[in-house]
């Protein structure tokens, strides 16, 4: 199952308040969970590999764990929109294409 | 200007190691050099080098080495040489512990110091006068605040994950290092434990939760690597997990499965005298034909190569059983000669050239050629337990030596007799005047002496 976050991290057009908390972006989440957000440093010669990044998340403490949570839950209602709310997410788009079309 | 590039090192654009008048050199890129000047000053290089951490290296001019019209930059690395170079699949199981413990002390003290490995591979690390030693200097870099242990991943699947997988299942690890020069997988590996396993604490840590972080989330598109990037990552998180790591390791036991040869000494059949009468003429051997480097094959746990290495340059153990080896680093790791280099190899099937253009890697041939080779009960486990007929098992000790010891082994001896009780005998050439024949065909027979009743014969060879 892909996690697909493009979605919610570039439609800042969200006219539904009820997806408040899966529209919000990331790094803002990131920084709720008391996380500085940093300009990118990385700079890595080799990959560090999608697991070896978030297990260090994760021994990082609590904060970690947050963060790693949202991923998941972000996956969840990913999930539970498509099955039930695939017409609303088509929706959405269409809003926002009517609106950058004007 | 005769300036050879080692052709395994180009993954580093800061710089790559060559050989010039038989030194062994790195290039260093403007922020490189200025990376290493810094660590020379703050005495980062020296530290390292004295422990036994890092090999011996030295910033130099490049005109006082003759290198000014090279084009390689004002200043090169000079590095101490290793004559002959192992690669992970080659070594034991302690030998790649403590790969593994070197490269996590030496990241330790780096992060102490504010500075970072780059990558964390099997490959930064060697065998050198008798200890397992570092010398990717250049992988020493400066650590950023807020960033990740980038070789982490890398670290698990080219030292934890391997050294695991023969603690904890008792499964060598070498084929898989010759098979994947990157380690194995974390997805992969978790596939390979048990239940019991993973209910180990570093296990779940480092194994179960990595995977299911990795199969969650690595197929995510790039919006979300991008937010990765903003995430912070603590340095006492990453001191923690180093150390968590190194307890870890050290507290692995090593399993040697189903070793043949684990109990070589009761199981084979020397009377004092006849192991008298080798030893003595090993030895003398050594002092016949003077060799600077010897090639011990199928050496066991060292014996020969321990008695002759006073003599020698160098000596090179070689032998297919991991836990033979593994015994023999042990005995150089606790004040054995260190100008003995254990190797984990099958001559059956020899390292073959590896890696990017099949260059990056050499073959073992290669890079065991040396003055004279030992080659002691050994052609019968080749010409019978391997069906090489002997022309070849000649021809190939011939090129890995043009002189040294060959036992002789007859059919009638009782080794043999063994290896043939389930077999047919097909080997009608398999004699003692055949093998002669090929000999003399490629060296000069010297000496001859008989053990075991005749079974066994000793010929002392000198180059034809």
């Amino acid at each position: 199952m892909r996690l697909n976050l493009t979605h919610v991290l570039i439609n800042k057009h969200s006219k539904s308040p009820g997806f408040a908390v899966g529209r919000f972006p990331l790094r803002v989440l990131i920084a709720a969970c008391g996380l500085v957000t940093l300009s990118s440093p990385a700079h890595a010669y080799i990959d560090p590999g999608t697991g070896g990044m978030l297990l260090q998340l994760l021994l990082g403490g609590v904060a970690g764990v947050l963060v790693i949570g949202k991923l998941y839950w972000l996956r969840i209602k990913e999930a539970f929109q498509n099955i039930f709310g695939g017409g609303a997410d088509s929706e959405e788009s269409k809003d926002s294409n009517s609106e950058t079309g004007n | 200007m005769d300036l050879q590039f080692d052709p395994g090192s180009f993954k580093d654009p800061d710089g790559r190691i060559f050989e010039y008048q038989g030194n062994i050199y790195r290039t260093l890129s403007a922020s490189a050099a200025e990376r290493m000047r810094a660590r020379v000053a703050d005495g980062t290089l020296a530290a390292l080098i004295d422990q036994g951490l890092l090999i011996d290296s030295e910033l130099v001019g490049a005109s006082d080495v003759g290198l000014a019209d090279a084009d390689l930059g004002e200043t090169v690395m000079r590095h101490a040489r290793i004559p002959v170079l192992t690669y992970p699949s080659e070594w034991s199981f302690d030998m790649l512990r403590d790969a593994a413990l070197v490269t996590l002390d030496l990241l330790q003290q780096g992060l102490e110091r504010d500075l970072m490995l780059k990558d964390a591979t099997a490959f930064n690390v060697a065998f050198h006068d008798g200890r397992m030693k570092f010398f990717d200097t250049l992988s020493i870099d400066d650590y950023t605040e807020g960033a990740p242990w980038d070789g982490y991943a890398q670290f698990c699947r080219e030292f934890l994950f391997p050294l695991m997988l023969t603690s904890y299942r008792g499964i060598e690890f070498q084929p898989w290092l010759r098979g994947s020069l990157s380690g194995i997988p974390v997805r992969t590996f978790a596939r390979l434990l048990s239940l019991r396993e993973k209910l180990r604490g570093p296990v779940v840590k480092h194994v179960v939760l990595q995977a299911k972080l990795d199969r969650s989330f690595a197929d995510t598109d790039t919006e979300m690597r991008s937010s990765f990037k903003t995430m912070k990552f603590s340095k006492p998180m990453i001191v923690a997990n180093v150390a968590g790591l190194s307890k870890t390791l050290r507290k692995l036991s090593y399993e040697a499965g189903d070793s043949v040869w684990g109990d070589y000494a009761s199981s084979h059949s020397y009377s004092a005298e006849d192991a008298t009468t080798k030893r003595q003429f090993v030895d003398q051997a050594v002092d016949h034909l003077s060799p600077s480097t010897v090639v011990d094959l199928g050496g066991n746990i060292g014996d020969y190569s321990f008695l002759v290495a006073p003599k020698v340059d160098r000596v090179l153990c070689v032998d297919i059983d991991p836990a033979c080896i593994n015994t023999l680093y042990r005995r150089i790791r606790d004040g054995g000669p260190t100008n003995v280099v254990p190797i984990v190899g099958d001559l059956l099937n020899p390292t073959p050239a590896l890696g990017w253009n099949l260059t990056e890697r050499r073959d073992l041939f290669e890079r065991i050629r040396s003055e004279s080779f030992f080659a002691l009960a050994l052609v019968h486990h080749l010409a019978i337990g391997g069906n090489v007929p002997l022309p070849r098992v000649v021809e190939t000790l011939h090129r890995i030596a043009p002189s040294g010891v060959v036992e002789w082994v007859d059919k009638q001896d009782a080794m043999v007799q063994r290896m043939l009780r389930n077999r047919t005998d097909v080997f009608a050439d398999y004699t003692w005047d055949v093998f002669r024949t090929e000999l003399e065909r490629r060296f000069n027979i010297v000496k001859t002496v008989e053990t075991h009743d005749g079974a066994r014969r000793l010929c002392l060879l000198e180059p034809r």
